[in-house]
């Protein structure tokens, strides 16, 4: 079962479009900033936006065909549409919130088993914590057993704790289901988990649309090197050498790098590409060494992310405790020139 | 007399009013401005020209009076004609209230009832109806209480028949120059009956805080957007 989707509609400052085929048991995942348009991309396919033009085929079925006139309602679509904020029914109870997803006659309780809410069948949704809510809101989109499954920032409304826990939930859930489903987020580590593919998409349109490993390893431009965690910084390449570029950083910082650009340039360097460590070392192969104050110190698990000067650097917990960083701390950020990669900057234009 | 005509009249305003107002809830731009301009019309027109205007509609010699008049049907200083004057001043404060109430409803809920594989029809009945109760409730508590103490619109229309066309404020009017008592006595029934109606609009949206409890002022003081 293969979802096929392609439509162009304008919006307020810019026009929407999409091109991608989801294959059946394929997640992917479209990350942007808040307003990109990604939202657009899933209400066209759930049938509650018309787009001003466009095609959306679930294998034979068309589900939207704007040249024929075919356009589906939402519900006739078999669309399985996890809301951003969920979207339960407040005035009802969350047996009754899955049930108004099931057909008549159906038993949901086998569901509400599935999903460990069968204790909470009789709770109103304002007395559910936030992975609550999100159990009882997958419950309800599958009561339907719907064809394909869309996402709406599954995550966002859930605290840092409870994150993680419902993330892998998700993951063995979208793993299980076998379906199609496309997932919209603003956070690229969540896409990365739970997607086998990743659009990073900008003013409506999808920038570039890869593997997460490929993403990273190959970001067409500034913009995805950024989204998918980069630290992204402007300048100018002053001097090439020997096939690098020494780019003067727009605060006075020098760098090398081993792309090959000329005159205004963004640099990206993915925070994981970068060591720390209290002076220069010697005897170096790294051709960055960036001497600078600790500015803060952020731990996630077993990872802590330290931003020294201008550059993020993402070590292990260990190391960070053992290196004894605290803001204020002078540190030493190295990195290789391979790691600083150039986009080209027209201008004043980012 | 009131108790009856009051009590068709706000059949009429919610069996009607109620879809209508959800269908103008759901419009957008300059269309629904439009519409809520012409809901609202009846509220700011003086109760006379209102009057005249439903004289000159369905009147014996109105517009649509002689199609009435052929088909022998007579509207003009009769019961309907106290309905029609009543419904018309009265039906402002439900159809704002209403279109107020479900426009404040989250819009990802009958898009989600829809994804759910809820067709219209039942999107309405089964979410934005309870969702919009408390406020459809308040609204057509107020236009009651407006229909309740019509008497400009209805003196015109309908005149004042005793036993026909004369509704309690239309008896205050009269009893005013032969009986200063009755007027005063139905005066004060009038004024309990408006109290017991606010107070008891008060009581449930208050006792069914934390729905959608629009109340007049929320109603009137939403702009259109």
């Amino acid at each position: 079962m293969a979802l096929r989707l392609r439509f162009s509609h304008p919006l307020r400052s810019f026009r929407a479009s999409a091109d991608l085929t989801v294959e059946r048991g394929e997640t992917v995942a479209l990350v942007g900033p808040s307003g990109a348009g990604k939202t657009t991309v899933l209400r066209v396919v759930a049938g509650l936006l018309r787009p001003a033009e466009g095609v959306v085929t679930l294998d034979e079925l068309v589900l939207l065909d704007t040249n024929r006139g075919i356009d589906v309602p939402p519900e006739h679509r078999r669309v399985g549409y996890l809301f951003q904020e969920y979207a339960l029914f407040p005035h009802l109870d969350v047996w009754r919130n899955v049930q108004f997803g099931a057909r008549r006659g159906q038993d949901v309780a086998p569901l509400l088993e599935r999903f460990h809410i069968a204790k909470l069948a009789r709770a109103r949704v304002h007395e559910l914590s936030g992975g609550e809510r999100q159990r009882v809101a997958l419950a309800r989109a599958l009561a339907r057993d719907p064809a394909l499954l869309l996402l709406d920032e599954p995550l966002s409304a859930l605290d840092a704790h409870t994150h993680a826990e419902v993330r892998a939930e998700l993951r063995e859930l979208l793993d299980g289901l076998g379906l199609p489903a496309i997932l919209v987020t603003h956070d690229f580590e969540d896409a990365a988990t739970l997607a086998h593919r990743v659009g990073v998409i900008s003013d409506g349109e999808i920038l570039q649309l890869d593997t997460p490993t490929d993403l990273v390893a190959l970001p067409r431009d500034s913009f995805v090197a950024s989204f998918s965690g980069a630290t992204v910084l402007s300048g100018a390449v002053v001097e090439t050498r020997d096939g690098l570029s020494r780019v003067a950083l727009d605060d006075g910082l020098m760098l090398w790098s081993a792309d090959e650009e000329r005159g205004p340039v963004t640099v990206a360097v993915y925070p994981w590409d970068v060591s720390l460590g209290a002076e220069v070392p010697h005897d170096d192969s790294r051709m960055n060494h960036v001497s600078a104050a600790v500015v803060s110190v952020a731990p996630m698990g077993n990872r802590t992310r330290v931003r020294v000067g201008p550059i993020v650097a993402e070590i292990t917990s260990a190391s960070a405790e053992r290196l004894d960083l605290r803001p204020g701390v002078v540190a030493v950020a190295s990195f290789k020139a391979t790691a600083a990669r150039l986009f080209p900057r027209s201008g004043s234009v980012d | 007399m009131t108790a009856e005509t009051i009590t068709v009249s706000m059949l009429a305003i919610i069996v009607f009013g109620t879809p209508a107002a959800y269908w103008i809830s759901t419009r957008q731009g300059a269309l629904r401005d439009a519409l809520v301009t012409l809901v609202e019309l009846p509220l700011v027109l003086p109760p006379a020209v209102a009057g005249v205007g439903l004289l000159v509609a369905f009147g014996r010699v109105g517009l649509l009076g002689g199609t009435f008049d052929a088909l022998g049907i007579d509207i003009a200083f009769t019961k309907v004609a106290v309905i029609l004057a009543v419904t018309f001043v009265a039906s402002p404060f439900y159809l704002r209230t209403a279109i107020a109430s479900f426009e404040v409803v989250d819009p990802t809920l009958p898009a989600a009832a829809r994804t759910l594989g809820a067709r219209p029809g039942r999107v309405f009945m089964r979410v934005m109806l309870p969702l919009a109760r408390g406020g459809l409730g308040a609204g057509a508590a107020l236009a009651f209480a407006r229909g309740l103490g019509e008497f400009g619109a209805t003196i015109m229309f309908a005149g004042s028949l005793q036993g026909v066309t004369q509704t309690l404020s239309l008896a205050i009017y009269e009893q005013f120059d032969i009986d200063f008592d009755v007027a005063l006595a139905i005066s004060a029934l009038l004024i309990v009956l408006s109290a017991v109606i606010l107070l008891s609009v008060k009581l449930v949206t208050r006792w069914r805080s934390g729905s959608a409890s629009v109340t007049l002022f929320a109603a009137f003081a939403r702009r259109p957007t």
